[in-house]
């Protein structure tokens, strides 16, 4: 029993931190209605940053946030003007495979630059906290708080800002969004960047827990794309649960099966939900974007 | 206030206005009348910056906004309220208002705009919270002409106000359009209502393939055999 008990909080918690990296990619997906391809890149680069800054100037990860979330998000910007807005009013396979381009010619800059080693960051909290006969490793208790606060801040400035009804705005009839001022290429420049954001702190978060390496990005992409898809693509709350569900499954079936067999489990889940459930978890139907209610 | 001179308008390599040139003074009410198709909703964005390529020349107060996109112009004072509304469908009646305030200008006055517009607007008072797309036909149109007000323009353009409404909106939005004018406002209106809106208008362009093929005063438009025929069914 507690054994159970053990692995559905390790899932539940580590579930957590897979939602924190598959936010961006729901956030922008739900707004520019594009697929970044070269998320898992965007996470690589920003973990090899917090991994830098820690090594380097003998900090920690999460003090590393405070540069790393920043540099990301002028790096999504950066990216964004160069590659995703000259590709948006084209065809959509555009898009696609320019971020796919984008993606390779990351991982071969980072194979270059940091050789093909695994990098990983001292031990940050010495021992683990106890809870009955459970325990629970710091970092992934601190990774699942960052992440809630993450979506309860980002769900608040959806709903009230000036910024969050513009984004609204934009995604529920952008020519009226237009017609009324807003800079439409403005929010998505914004929303393109901010995603990347949110890629940089789920970097920083991820980094005590997982080690880097030039295509680790490969790993957690796929897990962000099925956590998005299950959740429904641009729903922030939906992403959060589609997270806990992955990581739930991905630790059950780790233990009672085999831990090569964790991937397959949850991918088996997404096709159960998919069959049954063809819009996510919480996705509404033909409404695969933010803030596409009330 | 707003002159448009020679104005040729494309979709792509479709020519659909040709040399189109109109002006409306400030505080006028001018009606832009003609068939289906005539081109009078590609005029509409083309003067708010969609849509179209065009050449000639779009002036307001002698100042040429071409160079602006379509988002920059509300804050020189020119908003559009498109054909069919196109309000945020999910959004409640208080947000659609707020993000037609969006411009900075409008913003820092939003609160008093506001005012305005629920005591010119009644109806929006009432239902605040209120989901725009469960409103009524002719609820959207008054929100939609409000939250277009809250951009605070000089000049309003209406793209067909009253299409689909009850004859008891279509009053009360022409008393509108007529209240507006007093506080000072310059209105551009396109209507199928041809009667109607001549009544209310100084003056009316005819459109018709593209082409300006008429323009007068209102009333006289009124008794043209002509306009009669072709767009009065009489
Ligand atoms: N996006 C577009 N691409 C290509 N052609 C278009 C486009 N929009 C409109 N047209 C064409 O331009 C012409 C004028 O259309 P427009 O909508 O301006 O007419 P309208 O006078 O507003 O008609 P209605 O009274 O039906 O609203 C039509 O022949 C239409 O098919
Ligand atoms: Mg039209």
């Amino acid at each position: 029993m507690s054994t159970l008990g053990q692995l559905v909080i390790s899932g539940i918690l580590i579930g957590g931190i897979y939602a924190l990296m598959s936010i961006g990619l729901t956030l922008i997906f739900g707004v520019l209605r594009i697929v970044n391809f070269a998320h898992g890149e965007f996470l690589m680069v920003a973990m090899y940053g917090a991994w830098a800054i820690t090594r380097l100037l003998g900090l920690n990860p999460y003090v590393a946030a405070v540069a790393i979330v920043p540099a990301m998000f002028l790096f999504g910007a950066i990216v964004y003007r160069m590659i995703i807005n000259p590709a948006l009013d084209k065809p959509h396979l555009v898009v696609v495979f320019a971020t796919m381009a984008l993606s390779i010619f990351m991982q071969n800059v980072a194979l270059m630059m940091m050789t093909a080693d695994l990098m990983d960051v001292p031990p940050i909290f010495g021992r683990s906290i106890t809870i009955g006969p459970i325990y629970i490793k710091v970092e992934l208790l601190l990774g699942f708080i960052i992440t809630i606060l993450c979506t309860v801040a980002l769900q608040w400035m959806i709903k009230t800002t000036y910024l969050g009804k513009a984004i609204r705005a934009t995604v529920q009839d952008g020519e009226a969004a237009m017609l009324m001022g807003i800079p439409v290429p403005r929010i998505f420049l914004i929303t393109f960047a901010g995603g990347s954001a949110l890629v940089g702190l789920a970097a920083c978060v991820m980094m005590p827990l997982f080690s880097v390496f030039p295509t680790v990005g490969l790993n957690f992409v796929l897990i962000a794309f099925v956590i998005v898809v299950l959740g429904g693509m641009g729903s922030i709350e939906g992403a959060l649960l589609g997270g806990i569900c992955v990581g739930v499954v991905q630790s059950l079936s780790s233990y009672y099966v085999a831990p090569a067999f964790g991937q397959m489990f949850f991918f088996v889940l997404f096709l159960f939900v998919m069959i049954f459930r063809p819009n996510g978890l919480l996705g509404q139907k033909g409404a695969a974007t933010i803030g596409m209610n009330e | 206030m707003l002159e448009v001179r020679h104005l040729n308008a494309f979709y792509g390599p479709v020519q659909v206005l040709h040399d189109v040139s109109l002006s409306v003074a400030a505080g006028e009410i001018v009606a832009l009348v003609g068939a289906n198709a005539a081109g009078k909703s590609t005029l509409m964005f083309t003067l708010a910056g969609l849509r179209t390529t065009h050449t000639g020349e779009i002036l307001l107060d002698g100042v040429a906004i071409d160079p602006f996109a379509a988002y920059e112009r509300p804050s020189r004072g020119l908003v559009l309220v498109p054909e069919r509304r196109r309000l945020f469908p999910f959004m409640n009646v208080l947000e659609n208002l707020e993000v037609g305030a969006y411009c900075p200008a409008a913003r820092s006055v939003a609160r008093k705009t506001l005012d305005e517009v629920f005591e010119l607007l009644p109806v929006l008072a009432e239902r605040r919270k209120q989901v725009a797309g469960s409103m009524s036909g002719g609820e959207q149109q008054m929100l939609a002409i409000g939250r277009a007000l809250m951009a605070k323009p000089r000049v309003l353009l209406l793209d067909e106000p009253t299409e689909g409404l009850a004859p008891i909106y279509v009053k009360l939005l022409f008393d509108l359009i007529v209240n507006l004018r007093v506080k000072g406002l310059t209105v551009l209106i396109v209507e199928q209502n041809v009667h109607h809106v001549l009544h209310t208008a100084d003056r009316a362009y005819v459109l018709e393939n593209g082409h300006i093929v008429m323009e007068g005063k209102g009333s006289a438009l009124l008794n043209d055999e002509r306009l009669k025929t072709a767009y009065l069914g009489l």
